[in-house]
């Protein structure tokens, strides 16, 4: 089943960036030529920053939380089909939606729109399974579907993913902080900090038959230790926000 | 060479750059930590703009901008990069965002300011002391440094200033907004017309590298990003969330 499934998705780097840390196109001078350039988070209708949001820095790394705001797929469809057309990087897109029907149709449309090579599904936090398998039912389409989720979260999902599904993105934790102001504040965790649990999660989950992409990777040296560990592609984070972004290298 | 800023010059650049430099001077005025660098080129960068400079072991960079009255000295906010050491090797990217535009005809400039310190908006009133005009400051907090020539204001003085001024800026914490707002309330104080330039204090983390949003804010024109769009945004344009 891997075999056949991993041909479906073309891995012409093994490092790409993260969802979120480079926006919506590939035209950004970070991006080099060989990787894969994923998409920030897109919804089907916009969605406005968190009234909370807010960057919560300890040891080790930080707290980040946004609201995952957008323009909707519409508008960001709209604005950016050319640069995914014109650049010859292959582009993911991350989709965010609570909605199968929505869902359904944004697939349908990436897979009309040149450029896109594949769907990376991130799962909404906190629901129930059965409605997280409906999502990536409907995400199911002509182009790779890549189901993204958080370490230490859903894990129980992995036993039941449809055979379509081809590989799995593992991103960074989701944690809690006191903001300046006292309110606790939920938010993904990023950092170099979290590497040591990245790599136990990636251990834990390699032997399962699906490509397993790790997320929330920090340095070049932590990257080709997951390479080396199973992961069968990593995705830069932190790294993107310097200006370092992903190295080109195709091993 | 030392890192300078063009006081003048409405220079946005935008494309980032990034440049290696080393710290040369740190020290703290009032709440506010001050910085100067060396650099291998330069950066022309206006008050109101930022510089994200990150230290080799900071997992992120911290936005500093043009302060004080000496050209070449920076500012962050909140003491960040207190950590930083004389020799630290660094690393250096911008102009980012979009600063002040003082009109060249300005001689009266009144600044109100609402964060921890006002350092950031005293490179304006060196220039326009500098070209023959005065300028008053109301500020919860006085730096050290300022120019002797300013007039320090109470808040019972600032609906005359503000009618004195033919330019008025200031700085403001975004979650703090509505007070600042309210600071003329009971003042009998019309703003009504007046063209306040305000810089924006929000988290800066990717300096629009990666359309984070952490800055957002909204305006009457939709939701802008502080790091590309501002930080100093017209008062007028600012909606409360």
């Amino acid at each position: 089943m891997t075999s056949e499934l991993q041909s479906l998705l073309e891995l012409p780097s093994r490092w790409m960036n993260q969802a979120g840390t480079l926006g919506y196109s590939p035209t950004h001078s970070q991006v080099v030529s060989g990787s894969i350039f994923v998409t920030n988070p897109i919804s089907f209708r916009p969605r406005t920053p968190s009234a909370d949001r807010d960057v919560i820095a300890y040891p080790g790394g930080f707290l980040l939380h946004s609201g995952l705001a957008n323009s909707g797929w519409k508008a960001v469809r709209k604005k950016y089909t050319s640069h995914w057309a014109q650049y010859r990087l292959p582009v993911w897109i991350h989709l965010i939606c609570q909605d199968t029907a929505e869902l359904e149709r944004i697939v349908r449309e990436c897979e009309e729109t040149e450029g896109i090579a594949a769907i990376e599904l991130g799962l909404p936090p906190g629901c129930p399974q059965d409605f997280m398998l409906q999502l990536i039912h409907h995400a199911q389409g002509e182009i790779p579907l890549i189901v993204h989720l958080s370490a230490g979260e859903n894990h129980h999902l992995l036993n039941n993913l449809p055979p379509e599904v081809s590989a799995i993105t593992l991103g960074s934790p989701r944690g809690r902080m006191k903001s300046e102001e006292g309110k606790i504040i939920s938010g993904r965790l990023h950092g170099p900090g979290l590497f040591p649990l990245m790599l136990e999660h990636l251990n834990s989950l390699c032997g399962l038959g699906i490509p397993v992409i790790l997320g929330g990777i920090c340095n070049r040296e932590d990257g080709e230790t997951a390479l080396h560990t199973g992961a069968a592609a990593v995705q830069m984070d932190r790294l993107c926000w310097m200006g370092e972004l992903p190295v080109s290298s195709t091993s | 060479m030392k890192l300078m800023y063009e006081n003048y010059t409405l220079c946005y650049n935008r494309f980032m750059k990034k440049l290696d430099g080393y710290l040369t001077k740190i020290w703290h005025d009032a709440k506010a930590a001050c910085f100067e660098f060396e650099t291998t080129s330069v950066i022309s960068i206006q008050a109101g703009q930022f510089m994200m400079v990150r230290g080799v072991d900071d997992i992120l960079p911290i936005p500093v901008y043009p302060s004080g009255t000496l050209n070449g000295t920076f500012t962050s906010m909140s003491s960040a990069g207190r950590h930083w050491k004389v020799g630290d090797q660094l690393s250096i990217s911008g102009a980012h965002g979009k600063g002040f535009n003082i009109p060249s005809v300005s001689r009266k400039l009144l600044i109100i300011s609402s964060t921890s310190t006002p350092l950031r908006l005293i490179p304006l009133a060196t220039q326009i002391i500098a070209m023959g005009g005065e300028v008053a400051l109301y500020a919860g907090i006085i730096p050290e440094h300022i120019p002797a020539e300013m007039e320090l204001l109470s808040k019972d003085q600032l609906g005359e200033a503000i009618a004195w001024a033919d330019c008025i800026i200031g700085d403001v914490r975004q979650k703090s907004l509505t007070k600042w707002k309210d600071l003329f309330s009971g003042l009998n104080i019309s703003l009504h017309g007046r063209e306040i330039q305000i810089l924006v204090d929000t988290p800066l983390v990717c300096a629009g590298a990666s359309d984070c949003g952490i800055c957002a804010v909204k305006t009457k024109h939709g939701w802008k990003h502080a790091c590309s769009d501002g930080p100093v945004f017209l008062l007028d344009d600012l909606e409360m969330e």
